[in-house]
């Protein structure tokens, strides 16, 4: 049998073969018939962010920073390690955090904060749009339900940026993006 | 040779030499299961319910197309339940697994362990290899999101036995 026969051959037996794989060997023939069939699925890391919420600063005073944190829930299925980064919608600073006026013609910078744990000690500053590693996420329940919440945002308008502003109200919608 | 000899002389040979075809000639129901794929793979769970089944032949040869049916997997978390577990079993995710008494999708549930008497066997061909569709049954395998989104990362098996019994 030369080389292309033997390779005809193979293919062939391999076609009549390939029931077998498809199929779960048929169970036997008697009082009793059984056979085993597995089952297989992955579940990928998958993370959850929720309770955000609105923060409404009110009408400035004139005097000290603008400051508002709350805590909030992180979740992975995973180890429990994420990155976060934070974007928002400001039209006159893409690169930068600000909140705006409606016509879009002044804004005011502030800065985000992020904590891996709840409560504001030991938080870190995010940049604009840039990832940051994390660890701490609930890996008990998608809510956090069990096992509380794992994370705080805090956001901070400072005095000099409040008081260089225009009189007007000033609006963004923030944006947190948790990573794998 | 007296009667009563001429009796056990009769006893014995029915005993020994008929008795025995009596029994060898009782009909044993047998039957047998088939066609049944040998993995539900699932792939990579995204977002809702997981659902697939796959046809199957249940065969019965004394004309009578009712049989019962059992299923148990391999799971060790949790005994007496359908469970597909990681594998260091540190990890379960429950599933349902539902019959069917003609090749589409069922709704008839399974209890692990528990025989569930089902029906329309094929009666005629040990094979099944009748046409249009030779299957007369179905296994089908749920899982739920909520378990899924529930579940730790990485990847679930289960090994499961069917029996089929007259």
């Amino acid at each position: 049998m030369n080389e292309k026969s033997l390779s005809t051959a193979i293919a062939f037996l391999s076609l009549l073969a390939l029931p077998l794989f498809l199929y779960a060997a048929a169970g036997p023939y008697g009082p009793i018939s059984d056979l085993t069939f597995d089952i297989t699925i992955t579940v990928p890391d998958e993370y959850r962010i929720s309770g955000m919420q609105d923060i409404v600063f009110g009408e400035y005073s004139g005097s000290g920073n603008l400051e508002s944190n709350y805590d909030l829930c992180v979740y992975t299925n995973g180890p429990g390690s994420y990155r976060a980064y934070a974007i928002d919608n400001s039209a006159l600073s893409p690169t930068g955090f600000s909140a705006q006026n409606p016509s879009a013609t002044a804004d005011v910078p502030y800065v985000v904060r992020w904590n891996d744990v709840t409560g504001t000690s030991g938080n870190t500053r995010l940049n604009f749009n840039n990832a940051k590693n994390f660890t701490g996420a609930n890996t008990q329940s998608v809510d956090c339900s069990i096992g509380g919440n794992t994370a705080n945002l805090l956001v901070r308008f400072t005095r000099a940026n409040l008081q260089a502003a225009p009189g007007g109200t000033y609006f963004t919608t923030l944006t947190i993006v948790i990573e794998p | 040779m007296t009667q009563k000899k001429a009796f056990r002389f009769l006893v014995l040979i029915f005993v020994f030499c008929i008795l025995p075809y009596v029994v060898i000639a009782q009909p044993v129901t047998r039957v047998k299961l088939s066609r049944v794929k040998n993995t539900f793979n699932l792939g990579t769970w995204l977002i809702g319910n997981v659902d697939d089944n796959d046809p199957a032949c249940a065969y019965r040869d004394d004309g009578i197309d009712s049989y019962f049916i059992t299923a148990t997997d391999d799971s060790t978390i949790t005994p007496g339940g359908f469970y597909l577990q990681n594998a260091a079993a540190t990890a379960e995710i429950p599933y349902s697994l539902l019959w069917s008494n003609t090749p589409a999708p069922g709704t008839i549930v399974l209890s692990d362990g528990v025989a569930s008497a089902a029906s329309g066997a094929n009666t005629t061909d040990r094979r099944c290899r009748d046409q249009p569709d030779p299957n007369t049954a179905n296994i089908r395998v749920q899982i739920s999101s909520s378990a899924l989104a529930a579940a730790p990362s990485g990847t679930y098996t289960a090994t499961v036995t069917l029996v089929m019994q007259p």
